[in-house]
């Protein structure tokens, strides 16, 4: 456990490796735990670090606006000396916050990598989460297990990886229903149309061909909104291709990141 | 010391040990004295070669156009007349520009390279740093005021604050240069033009690059553009030092040298 008090509140993040720092920013229907099958292959060259978003685990709440989640992300580079040579990763809901990220403290940090997210959902999508958030208010987390594995996985990696799926709902229904749904409700709100294109960060694009939560045309419409964005679809896997496929997902923001040069740096 | 004749030129040279060989190639500024301590180390178990390049210590000093691959071919043809068909090749600053149009022209002869605080293509502000050396000595025309000048350039902020009787003895090694200004003036050019940096992907022997946190000649930037584009390497980065981080902290380079010579065996 790594609690760090920043300005409004408590963020808890985990590290692993050394060299230039890279941020990973997890999903709605998960925890950082999401990237534990990638995080040794990208610390062979990096300094990783992966934070619970505001709410989640061990990190306070930062409201139900995005922008405070982004705010409270900020927070964390001068907590842990990240310089402007970090780069970022959000995935789903993580990916949001990082667009968000770039829109207000792009400064800060480097290139931006954006995993199965986009620039807004559209009011079906944003109906969802509204729904999401009651059924969690009344049931807890276990009422929304189900949906979310969904979301997550395409159904034939669920049938063939119940053990997977299992890990993922025990590491989903540990989070605060309060907190997620506020989550719910960031992402029903949000609308990042107007800014997404003052993006000054490089940006790599990706999304799972199968990817349910946030399907490939939210993507596609991201990449073409982002100045000089490169789009990269990664064919049979879903919203999760760090769980689905760790070294497949290691291999598609190798060369964006320079992670093979890396991995051949240490510090002595 | 014994002398080769490589071409117009008299190259002074030592020959250490026996096992594998070693060739060992100084930089812009010094000459073969700059790696007694490695060769006093590595001769147990290796053939240590290190030389006096043309136009520096003993060797052959003619004020005239050099370039680096001028220099690999003097190292080359040293070699070839020592019976080295492979060596080791470790090259420090220029020494390690050099060290890489051998294993361009001629990858048979390089068992492995080491780059050591060097360079493929100077980097904006190593361009500039080794502009301002080489100025200093063609404004006052004297090494004293050069050595002056240059000191800070090599060694980190740490070493230079509290290390004032070493950082004197370098001044008086650097300013009792008795080698000809218009050879280094020269070979300060060499540095400038250097540029295999597109060529780089086409080393394919093991090599170590390192590197000093803080060196204004040879950046962890130039490092980072040798790391990304030679395929078969390893970096290390000597954090808290700088250019003359073999000297800063020589113990950590020595283990990270024989660390990765030994493994090439």
């Amino acid at each position: 456990m790594s609690q760090i008090n920043v300005n409004g509140g408590t963020l808890d993040a985990v590290e692993q490796g050394t060299g230039k720092p890279l941020l990973l920013l997890h999903s709605l229907l998960a925890d950082r735990s999401v990237f534990d099958r990638v995080v040794p292959a990208l610390a062979a060259g990096r300094r990783v670090v992966v934070p619970d978003l505001p709410g989640f685990g061990g990190s306070s709440s930062a409201g139900s606006a995005i922008e405070g989640f982004a705010d409270r992300l900020a927070e964390l580079f001068p907590a842990l000396d990240l310089g402007s040579d970090t780069d970022v990763l959000g995935n789903g809901f993580g990916g949001f916050v990082a667009s968000t990220l770039a829109i207000r403290h792009g400064h800060l940090f480097d290139r931006l990598v954006l995993a199965d997210t986009g620039v807004e959902f559209s009011d079906a999508g944003k109906a969802a989460f509204h729904t999401m958030a009651g059924r969690v208010r009344e049931h807890g987390m276990e009422g929304v297990v189900d949906i979310a594995m969904k979301r997550l996985f395409p159904d034939t990696f669920m049938e063939a990886n119940p053990d997977v799926i299992a890990e993922r709902r025990e590491a989903l229904v540990k989070t605060d229903p309060v907190l997620f749904a506020q989550a719910c409700e960031a992402l029903a709100a949000l609308d990042l149309k107007a800014s997404i294109g003052s993006i000054r960060n490089r940006t790599l694009v990706l999304v799972g061909g199968l990817d349910a939560a946030t399907p490939p045309p939210m993507s596609h419409e991201l990449a073409r909104s982002i100045p000089g964005a490169e789009l990269v679809e990664l064919p049979g896997l879903g919203h999760a291709p760090m769980v689905q496929d760790p070294d497949g997902f290691v291999r598609a923001i190798s060369g964006f990141l320079g992670l093979e040069a890396g991995a051949r740096m240490r510090s002595v | 010391m014994p002398v080769a004749r490589i071409g117009r030129y008299d190259i002074h040279y030592l020959e250490e040990g026996s096992g594998p060989a070693v060739v060992m190639i100084h930089g812009l500024a010094g000459d073969h004295t700059a790696w007694l301590p490695q060769m006093a180390e590595l001769r147990d178990r290796y053939r240590v070669v290190v030389f006096d390049n043309r136009g520096a210590g003993r060797s052959t000093q003619m004020d005239e156009a050099v370039s680096t691959e001028d220099l690999a071919a003097d190292t080359i043809g040293l070699m070839e007349q020592l019976g080295i068909d492979r060596a080791h090749i470790v090259g420090r600053s220029m020494g390690g520009a050099i060290a890489q149009h051998i294993a361009l022209k001629r990858p048979e002869l390089v068992r492995s390279l080491v780059l050591c605080a060097s360079f493929a293509r100077l980097d904006p502000l190593g361009h500039r740093v080794l502009t301002n050396m080489r100025e200093v000595l063609e404004w006052r025309h004297n090494w004293r005021d050069h050595a002056l000048h240059s000191i800070q350039n090599f060694v980190g902020w740490r070493f230079y604050n509290s290390e004032p009787e070493r950082i004197a003895r370098i001044v008086d090694l650097i300013g009792g240069e008795t080698r000809l200004p218009e050879c280094y003036i020269r070979q300060n050019h060499a540095c400038l033009e250097h540029d295999t940096l597109d060529r780089l992907g086409e080393i394919s022997s093991p090599t170590l690059i390192m590197g000093g946190g803080q060196d204004p000649i040879c950046s962890p930037t130039a490092t980072q553009w040798m790391a990304e584009r030679i395929p078969n390497s390893q970096t290390v980065i000597f954090e808290g030092c700088s250019h003359f981080f073999l000297m800063e902290d020589a113990d950590k380079f020595m283990a990270q040298l024989t660390g990765f010579l030994d493994q090439q065996a």
